[in-house]
């Protein structure tokens, strides 16, 4: 197992430099001198260089990668340069704010999910197997921050139960999370139900039925942990697809979060805060998939000696 | 071979057409494709006419579902705005299915270090929520339908790439591929003789489960205000357009946001029927 897991770390080592070799060129190699689109079309060609200088854009580019590799090692994430603050602190400000936001969702798509998902295999075929996969499939099928809108319409405007926007108590968790987790729950329904049908089907379920075991033991006893083992690695996958997700939902709800400010900040291309924010981004996407891969390996035994 | 491949897609769409809910989905795509293409003969009214006087009015025999705040028909704009997230749908499962079918083939056949460079840019570029790739690029390229397709080509040709290393990987330990080889048959013609057709059918579903993910990228990127212009017409940037009037115009925001479901809707629906048929270790997933 340990030595799995110091794989498992290895592993993610390149993958977290490709990383920063991504997020960089993409900023520095596509077509668009940040410096122009910051200043816009009007500006002269001094202010441009004035501001390229500023920016450290005109040092050779292996040296503003290496520059901003130590940098990043280091939690240094350069300046802003809208107000000229540290990103890094500013951007971990807002973090809590979101995980809030991803763990209630999380548990929302999880426990709509799972038993549906279960009651949905254990009756395959009857109206509930029918209504659980309609339910799925269009929540797989709603855009989130329309969603969003439409809870927001029908429980902040028409019936006035919940705040539309901000973030303090729990009712104001309610909306963003459900945007944010229907999509999950849809695809956790689907996963979990095709996964327990086909445990069921499987010699060993047929012998614990053969034994007599009661059909209540067989399933939540014997099948069910096996079907789980393949939905713990989508709810992994989704915790990190959720926070593309945080974004455009938190966006929708003024939720003060760290998606909503790096958006805001994209709309006034503040390139170190959006890098950052990338960067930390795509960082712990790695890291929630790690830990979602040892998890795995604990619970299955046989993912570790492959 | 050419003629069991031939009969191999005819009994494909044969039992396609016995799967009801496909064959719905399917229908639904088709209408949707004939409104695209005939918007301007179709739409009731030009939906780019600005009628400040009847702004805002709600769904009514005259505009089925209402007018915005410029007093241009929602319907209209509906109808316009088909176009758009077909193509950005269509269009954009077709260049990731390209990148990614390529790097998958050229991994899983050639092995060694173009596998392993393959691959760890497969996981870096997996590392990166996509939609949160996409708006860097969004951010470097500046707004617009174009640089959306584009930063919504580059994520996403992941799943094609694993799919096809892996599907490649246990062709080639196959007898019949080996057998080929031994017979002298160049790498290029076993690709894409061999190997290509067999794993069509998984491409195939793929491809068309895939086509939700771009068009609801593209309305929530449209949304955002980073996607269309004001005169190009998309139903995330008609949502993003009246959600300041959200209290007082419903139909504005609830209508297209419909139309987005409906079309995410019918390629789902078909992508189950045709994984049912094509890919039956996939089957109830």
């Amino acid at each position: 197992m340990h030595f799995y897991i110091i794989r498992r770390l290895l592993q993610a080592i390149p993958v977290l430099l490709i990383v920063t070799i991504i997020v960089f060129s993409l900023l520095h190699f596509l077509p668009g001198c940040p410096a122009s689109s910051i200043l816009g079309e009007e500006a002269s060609s001094a202010d441009i260089q004035r501001l390229r200088e500023a920016m450290g854009l005109n040092r050779p580019v292996y040296i503003q990668y290496l520059d901003w590799v130590s940098g990043l090692i280091q939690g240094d994430f350069g300046t802003s340069l809208r107000d000229g603050r540290e990103v890094f602190p500013t951007l971990m400000r807002r973090l809590p704010a979101t995980i809030h936001l991803l763990i209630f969702s999380m548990i929302i798509s999880i426990s709509i999910g799972i038993p549906v998902g279960v009651l949905s295999a254990v009756k395959q075929n009857s109206p509930l197997d029918y209504f659980s996969r309609v339910f799925a499939l269009l929540g797989i099928s709603i855009p989130n921050f329309w969603l969003g809108l439409m809870l927001m319409l029908l429980f902040a405007y028409y019936l006035q139960w919940l705040p539309p926007s901000g973030r303090g108590t729990i009712a104001h968790l309610i909306m963003p999370s459900i945007a944010l987790g229907t999509s999950s729950a849809g695809l956790i329904t689907r996963l979990t139900r095709s996964s327990l049908l086909e445990v069921i089907r499987t010699d060993y379920i047929r012998t614990a039925r053969s034994k007599g075991l009661r059909e209540r033991k067989v399933i939540y006893g014997h099948a069910l942990k096996n079907a789980l083992l393949p939905v713990t690695t989508v709810i992994g996958l989704q915790m990190g697809y959720r926070l593309g997700g945080s974004i455009v939902t938190e966006a929708v709800f003024s939720y003060p979060g760290i998606g909503n400010f790096t958006y805001q900040r994209l709309l006034s291309r503040d390139m170190p805060v959006v890098m950052g924010n990338l960067f930390l981004f795509a960082s712990m996407f790695v890291v929630i998939n790690l830990i979602t891969d040892i998890t795995y390996g604990f619970l299955d035994p046989r993912i570790r000696y492959d | 071979m050419r003629e069991q491949g031939r009969s191999f897609y005819k009994d494909v769409f044969r039992r396609l057409w016995k799967n009801p809910i496909a064959v719905f989905g399917l229908i639904i795509i088709f209408l949707l494709v004939l409104l695209a293409i005939f918007a301007p003969q179709i739409a009731p009214y030009d939906p780019y006419a600005i009628n400040l006087r009847r702004a805002h009015e709600s769904p009514s025999w005259d505009h089925p579902f209402g007018t915005d705040f410029f007093g241009r028909d929602v319907m209209s704009r509906m109808i316009y705005g088909a176009r758009v997230s077909l193509i950005m749908g269509i269009g954009v499962i077709s260049v990731r299915a390209f990148i990614g079918i390529t790097l998958g083939l050229l991994a899983g056949y050639y092995r060694g270090w173009v596998e392993t460079l393959i691959m760890r840019l497969t996981d870096a570029v997996i590392a990166f929520p996509g939609l949160i790739l996409a708006l860097a690029i969004m951010a470097v390229r500046g707004p617009g339908l174009f640089n959306v397709f584009l930063a919504l080509s580059i994520v996403g040709w992941t799943t094609f790439a694993r799919l096809v290393r892996g599907e490649v990987l246990s062709a080639r330990e196959q007898d019949y591929i080996v057998a080929i080889k031994a017979l002298g048959a160049k790498d290029l013609r076993i690709i894409t003789r061999h190997v290509l057709p067999n794993i069509l059918p998984a491409i195939i579903v793929y491809s068309t489960l895939g086509i939700a993910a771009p068009i609801i990228a593209e309305a929530g990127l449209s949304f955002l205000g980073l996607g269309a212009g004001a005169d190009e017409i998309t139903w995330g940037f008609m949502i993003s357009m009246a959600r300041g009037y959200i209290r007082y115009a419903w139909w504005s925001i609830t209508f297209p946001g419909l139309a987005i479901v409906v079309v995410v809707l019918a390629f789902n629906l078909l992508g189950d029927g045709l994984r049912d048929i094509l890919d039956p270790r996939m089957k109830d997933t």
